[in-house]
């Protein structure tokens, strides 16, 4: 049982992506035909990434490509250690580390829209970060363990005892997948507020490795949702499912929300939600061994 | 080989538009007319497009700002023309302000009749752009073939 | 006894020989002559009593209580005189209550013959590497500094005589503190430490530093006298003044009697670490020149009190004493990191966040599992190297742009690369995974949840709030200094001011930084888990793993950005503008485009201080009035 860890680690950073432009693929046909519309082919996002990487750009300084380079390396990173089974907690650390370069390749240019793109970023990530340690905290709270396949392996079933957190855990996901109400730093085309914010002077394969990390961090965002309804085989079916399908209905039935709101509504819900499924955790489990 | 043809991302720039055009084009995005089945996503920044859509006449002071984004997206790209505006300057031609269709400042591949152009032909003007773009995408990597080889052979030459 | 009395008595004597040599150059060099060899002396304890931990001594010097009253005394007459040079009463009637109280004490204690009057254990043993490590390489810094500071600075009147002075004596003070058993001697230097706080805070000479070095004096000598108190009512109750002793008593029968001295005490720690309600002082401390906040001010002093509190751990550990002190810590962390948010002036952020991580140590101390103290060690040491090297490193970057403002910080890699590149690491290891302070929070987070008592949930909660908000207001300065709008601009334009003396500093602290991050599972097994087998007889240490993959990423962390970003600097080709809806970009230092009418714009941004959010005024207000509040509950529940 040891030695699949490594395996099932060196798979994802092989098939990761495909699984991951195979989701936005998914997002954007469901998107569409919930709008009425036909949709781009399923395939339509390896069409785009391999499109981008084969333009010849330049960048806007020589701080842009290392830095967003290094994001990719973190964020495939991230979800390394998430497969191989070490600490949850500690991974969300370094997921925040992953995002942090991505904040500062858009500070790096100086321009105004990918600076005030950066800024709201940052104000995501503090908005969404208490929610999801006290999901962790909460998910340990069930499995007793942070390891990925230990809790995947428990057969308590997380979504029942922690409503709260997973309510938490899914605004958690719209604010990271990029998706309204809180597609506030950058988003997907067509929606966009500040020319791209976050990625504005980001184009060729630059954008392309922000999106192939993208890709990355939605499988293990998912895989973490799939942790809640680790409990059985048809639980982690429909609720993965059902989770996905949410956050697409919530883009599209929702309209981008001031930074103000995403932040006091993310602090409200981590707080009375997240913290509060929390204490009878507490309560209950100071009984149990 | 590549897929460009597939992934035609468009940045949209109203330069004097009376916004006849412009609202068609919009109509294109709508599920009536679809855009996004080609793989077509209207993007804010020049950087990240390959198609340049450009409604309107040219006047003084936009003529800068076209030949802006133009110079500032990546090489291969096509320039779609629409409307009669673009074409020539339209019912304006004649006025003081308009220097004339988007062709005086920046190359057209494409033209899109109409006035205003209808979704149906700018969608077909769209298409035959990413024809081009892979037209052209072949092109510059045989050049680019070409020069390599050049350059290696006057390397050769020149250790001689 | 003899090598640690001279790690102690060797600062004094250096300090000594720097007040009496007035040429500059000359005493430059002793002051770095003696900084490099107080270090030494440390390193050199640190490595001889490495083993056979943890070791006591006695002194044989006779009446030793009388030599403490009359420091006492001493110090009561100097801020005497000074209150009423400066016509201000309340340190002058607080001068007098502490003199007063001495003499009770005296009455009270002085016949306790002592057992130990000094311990050394690897606590003692950290805090020794702190001060002498870190104070030696901020006293190099300040020999270049203050040279430049008074060249900017004309009217300040030049007494770096009487700086290093002090400098040098406060590091003495800080060795006897920390080796201290009895707890008398550890009051004598407390207070030393307090009034050498309150004479390099007054350095500067004008209104702001009289009105700040007189705060700093009034708040801690209350801490002061509380100390004092809880000293006599230990003796009282238990006929002690020792603190292994009080520590006995904690763990027997009898262990309510100390209640009260501990709560006492502890408050004194509060004090020193400028915790809610006692913040103000630290935050007005900031006047002062830049090694002084550095020295004192987050690194040394203010550790002080925090390692009070982790020696008082055994004794507050699931007591209401230990929550409250615990919850008055980990209030003070979330506000720290709020106010730190809404602040411009970096030295004000700088002193945000040294409260709000004190606040999580005292938050670990007072709940003071095992777990817990292993994290506020590791804080601790992790803090005073990253902070002392963001302060010195602020230092050198207000002296080059000329400001304390952070949005004049903006561009600096192309300005000063180096002081950013000293920053930038500082910053990282303050909250990015895998350095130490995040290694440290997490495990806080992970010991909290093993307490498994309902306290658990509100701790994690505060941890988590506070914890996201730092990675704002980081981030955010980071992001200012590796602005690049004009990559053809000429780099290091503004270091030329800059002393060697300050390089070689900063350059050895970002080193020393990294190299914490790198090497701690080794202090971890060497260094805290005997000392915490030997307090509690448990020990905790991270799971081996986890700590190896820290250390890689470490690794990583530093080596994947710099390998690229070296290749990009030697990329030839083109760059491109940043898109600015198509207006054409004129070139020039900042960004600007010709606008309408050809008029040329220049683009200015600026960083979200979120003001109306996190507002420092009204944080202070409602953390002092909430702080005052836990503190007279503390209070209440053992004096009633």
């Amino acid at each position: 049982m040891k030695g699949i860890e490594i395996y099932i680690a060196i798979a994802y950073v092989i098939i990761g992506p495909i699984v991951g432009g195979l989701m936005d693929g998914f997002d954007r046909v469901i998107t569409a035909r919930l709008q009425g519309r036909v949709g781009p082919p399923l395939l339509q996002p390896f069409y785009d990434i391999r499109k981008l990487f084969t333009r010849r750009i330049a960048p806007v300084n020589r701080l842009q490509i290392p830095l967003v380079a290094s994001h990719l390396v973190f964020a495939i990173l991230t979800g390394v250690l998430f497969f191989y089974g070490s600490d949850i907690l500690l991974i969300i650390f370094v997921l925040t580390l992953a995002s942090i370069f991505l904040v500062l390749a858009a500070y790096s240019t100086g321009s105004p829209y990918s600076t005030i793109g950066a800024d709201r970023e940052l104000l995501l990530m503090t908005a969404y970060e208490p929610m999801i340690i006290i999901a962790l905290v909460g998910l340990y709270g069930v499995a007793k363990s942070f390891n990925f396949y230990q809790i995947l392996a428990s057969t308590m079933p997380a979504y029942l005892y922690l409503p709260g957190i997973y309510i938490g855990l899914v605004y958690v996901l719209v604010m990271k997948l990029r998706k309204s109400p809180f597609d506030l730093s950058t988003s997907h085309h067509a929606h966009q507020e500040l020319v791209m914010g976050l990625t504005a002077d980001m184009g060729g394969p630059i954008l392309g490795m922000v999106e192939l990390a993208h890709w990355y961090e939605s499988v293990y965002l998912f895989a973490l949702v799939l942790l809640f309804f680790s409990s059985s085989w048809i639980a982690a079916i429909i609720g993965v499912a059902f989770t996905f399908f949410l956050i697409i209905l919530i883009d599209n039935a929702t309209a981008r929300v001031k930074w103000e709101v995403a932040l006091a509504f993310a602090w409200i819900v981590a707080l009375i939600l997240g913290a509060g499924n929390l204490i009878p955790f507490y309560l209950i489990s100071r009984g149990m061994p | 080989m590549s897929s460009i043809e597939r992934s035609p991302w468009l940045i949209h720039y109203d330069a004097s538009s009376c916004n006849g055009c412009d609202i068609e084009v919009l109509a294109c995005l709508t599920p009536v007319y679809d855009a996004e089945r080609f793989g077509c996503i209207v993007t804010g920044d020049p950087k990240q497009a390959d198609i340049f859509l450009v409604t309107g006449s040219v006047n003084h002071l936009n003529a800068p700002i076209l030949k802006n984004i133009y110079d500032q997206m990546p090489d291969p790209k096509v320039v779609v023309a629409v409307g009669a505006c673009a074409y020539s300057g339209g019912v304006f031609a004649e006025c003081y302000n308009v220097q004339g269709g988007v062709a005086s400042t920046i190359p057209v591949d494409v033209y899109v009749p109409g006035c205003a152009a209808k979704p149906e032909s700018i969608l077909l003007g769209v298409v035959e752009a990413a024809k081009l773009l892979k037209a052209k995408e072949k092109g510059q990597r045989a050049a680019l073939k070409a020069e390599r080889r050049s350059a290696r052979q006057a390397k050769k030459e020149g250790a001689k | 006894m003899t090598l640690p009395l001279i790690v102690a008595v060797t600062p004094p004597l250096f300090g000594l020989l720097a007040l009496i040599i007035g040429d500059d150059r000359l005493r430059r060099f002793i002051v770095i002559t003696g900084a490099v060899i107080q270090a030494g002396l440390a390193i050199l304890l640190a490595a001889t009593m490495a083993t056979n931990l943890p070791e006591r001594f006695v002194t044989t010097l006779p009446s030793l209580d009388t030599w403490i009253l009359g420091g006492e005394l001493a110090m009561a007459a100097f801020i005497a005189v000074a209150s009423v040079a400066k016509r201000r009463i309340l340190p002058l009637g607080l001068a007098i209550v502490q003199a007063a109280l001495a003499l009770v004490g005296e009455r009270w204690t002085g016949g306790i013959e002592a057992g130990t009057h000094f311990v050394i254990d690897q606590v003692t043993l950290l805090l020794v590497l702190i001060v002498g490590v870190v104070g030696g390489l901020i006293l190099i810094y300040a020999a270049g500094y203050m040279k430049t500071y008074h060249e900017e600075h004309t009217k300040v009147r030049d007494r770096r005589r009487l700086f290093s002075f002090t400098m040098f004596a406060f590091l003495g003070a800080m060795y006897g503190l920390v080796m201290s058993n009895d707890l008398r001697l550890m009051l004598l230097f407390w207070e030393m430490t307090t009034l050498a706080s309150f004479i390099l805070i007054g350095y500067g000479g004008d209104e702001e530093a009289d009105k700040s070095a007189f705060l700093a004096l009034n708040l801690n000598l209350v801490g002061g006298i509380a100390f004092s108190v809880g000293i006599i009512l230990l003796a009282a109750r238990t006929g002690t003044v020792e603190l292994d002793r009080l520590l006995a008593v904690a763990k027997g029968p009898q262990a309510a009697l100390i209640a009260a001295p501990v709560a006492l005490i502890a408050l004194a720690g509060l004090v020193k670490s400028a915790q809610l309600p006692f913040t103000p002082w630290l935050l007005g401390a900031m006047v002062a020149p830049t090694p002084v906040s550095a020295l004192l001010h987050s690194s040394t002093m203010v550790k002080a009190g925090v390692f009070l509190l982790i020696r008082l751990a055994p004794a507050m550990t699931g007591t209401t004493v230990g929550y409250l002190v615990s919850f008055i810590g980990i209030l003070t962390f979330i506000a720290g990191a709020f106010a730190a948010v809404s602040r411009r002036n970096a030295k004000r952020v700088l002193a945000w966040s040294t409260v709000s991580n004190l606040g999580l140590i005292v938050a670990c101390a007072g709940v003071g599992t095992y777990e817990l103290v292993w994290v506020a060690l590791f804080l601790v040491l992790f803090h005073a190297v990253a902070k002392a090297l963001l302060f010195i490193s602020v230092g050198t970057a207000s002296t080059g742009t000329g400001s304390l403002d952070i949005e004049s910080m903006g561009g600096l890699i192309t300005s000063m690369p180096r002081v950013t590149l000293f920053l930038i690491v500082g910053i990282s290891c303050m909250f990015v995974a895998p350095f130490g302070m995040l290694v440290s929070k997490w495990a806080a987070m992970e010991a909290f949840m093993n307490l498994n008592s309902l306290v658990s949930p509100f701790m994690i909660a505060f941890l988590a709030f506070g914890s996201s908000t730092t990675v704002l207001f980081w981030a955010k300065w980071m992001g200012l200094l590796i602005r690049t709008p004009d990559p053809n601009a000429p780099i290091g334009l503004l270091e030329d001011k800059i002393t060697g003396y300050e390089f070689t500093a900063e350059t050895m602290l970002m080193i020393l930084a990294v190299a914490t991050c790198v090497f701690y599972p080794f202090v971890s097994k060497y260094a805290f888990e005997p000392y915490l087998l030997g307090t509690y007889g448990k020990t905790f240490g991270l799971d081996r793993n986890n700590m190896m993959v820290t250390v890689l990423m470490v690794g990583m962390t530093v080596l994947v950005p710099s390998l690229l970003i070296f290749i990009s600097r030697r990329r030839k080709d083109k760059l491109s503008t940043p898109y600015m809806s198509g207006r054409v970009m004129t070139g020039g230092p900042a960004l600007a485009f010709k606008g309408a009418k050809g008029a040329e714009l220049k683009v200015a941004t600026r960083a979200y201080y979120l003001e109306s959010y996190f507002g420092e005024e009204k944080l202070l207000r409602g953390g002092i009035a909430i702080g005052v509040l836990l503190v007279l509950i503390t209070l209440g529940t053992v004096l009633i």
